[in-house]
């Protein structure tokens, strides 16, 4: 669902949405040893840190295989992304949200997404059997026009990883920008060319 | 790819000098890899998989995802720090895109090396994703804790 740019009033929607925790999180998994390995794979990372539970546990200095540093712990901190966790009976009465996952519920004019920049802080290693939780909350958010779209809107969130001994793994920033597709920005340029005639 | 690395090697804090390069590796983009990177990442937003979608949204082709550029900077990070390096902290920008067709390469250079107010031996580095086709796509900086031999 997406709203007219006249009808977008930045000053509220920042009133109510900054300092807001959008998400709190139990992660429904450990810590794997497939995720990393997969992630590894995409960009031929070898390194048997994390990916040798051999070399790791009996050479590596952890003990254990870890995460590697470009591996957002957000996948062990979730539900996971399959198969879908069973609600919990309570989530039936709320209302279910129909803004894209990337906009974290605020509202914009736009439903399209692009991932803008990313900030991470490791404190602690965080191992195979590990379990992490996360909270997420909206830093800022601000409007800064674009080539695709001269209405977009920008996201910015924060979230903190923390394990089953309440030790704070690491910290996530990111910034999400939200845009319109080509065709909606004819359809709300004709939406506004209507008022005009009308007015 | 890079030549094969020694993954037992231990870099020390004292022998890093600023202006050192970190070597770094390349890797041609075709529809082999765009798997892997849905397949490594778990992201399936259409945008990163689907020409058609990504075409309606303005873009001229998919492009590849955050996951995969993080994976990407984060290899050239551990491959240079070695055994015992830890990356304290890793930021970076989407500026450019890295489509199917380019061979994007991660590359980066020491900017700085420290002792903090808590006695850790940190080097400062910026690293990069670049193709042919655009140049530099992802500038990002990075802190990397390492062993020192006099600590």
């Amino acid at each position: 669902m997406t709203m007219h740019p006249d009808d977008f009033d930045l000053d509220a929607i920042r009133e109510e949405w900054i300092g807001k925790i959008v998400s709190r999180n139990q992660g429904r998994f450990p810590v794997e040893y497939d995720p990393i390995r997969r992630h590894c794979h995409m960009t031929g990372d070898s390194n048997p840190l994390f990916t040798d539970p051999v070399f790791a546990k009996e050479e590596g200095p952890y003990g254990e295989v870890i995460v590697p540093p470009s591996l957002l712990p957000i996948y062990f901190s979730s539900k996971g992304p399959w198969p879908k966790a069973p609600k919990p009976k309570s989530d039936g009465e709320k209302k279910k949200s129909k803004r894209p996952f990337f906009t974290l519920g605020v509202p914009t004019p736009g439903d399209r997404g692009i991932n803008m920049g990313t900030e991470w802080e490791y404190f602690a290693p965080i191992r195979i059997g590990d379990r992490l939780r996360s909270e997420q909350a909206i830093t800022d958010i601000f409007m800064k026009p674009i080539k695709l779209d001269n209405k977009a809107v920008w996201i910015v969130s924060e979230m903190s990883f923390i394990n089953q001994d309440d030790t704070r793994v690491a910290v996530w920033r990111n910034t999400t920008l939200v845009h319109r597709s080509p065709k909606q920005i004819a359809a709300d340029e004709e939406q506004f060319a209507k008022g005009s005639e009308a007015a | 790819m890079s030549a094969e690395l020694d993954y037992k090697a231990v870099r020390y804090w004292d022998d890093v000098d600023v202006d050192d390069p970190l070597p770094g590796f390349s890797m041609p983009l075709d529809w082999t890899t765009m798997a892997l990177q849905v397949h490594g990442s778990q992201d399936w937003s259409r945008i990163h998989h689907d020409p058609d979608y990504a075409r309606d949204s303005g873009h001229d082709d998919i492009f590849y995802n955050t996951g995969w550029t993080a994976g990407m900077l984060g290899r050239a990070l551990t491959d240079w720090a070695g055994l015992e390096g830890w990356v304290c902290k890793l930021s970076f920008q989407m500026r450019g895109m890295n489509m199917n067709g380019d061979t994007v390469s991660s590359k980066g250079v020491v900017t700085d090396k420290y002792v903090d107010d808590d006695g850790q031996h940190l080097v400062a580095v910026d690293v990069w994703l670049e193709n042919e086709r655009v140049g530099k796509t992802t500038p990002a900086k990075a802190v990397i804790r390492l062993p020192a031999r006099t600590a």
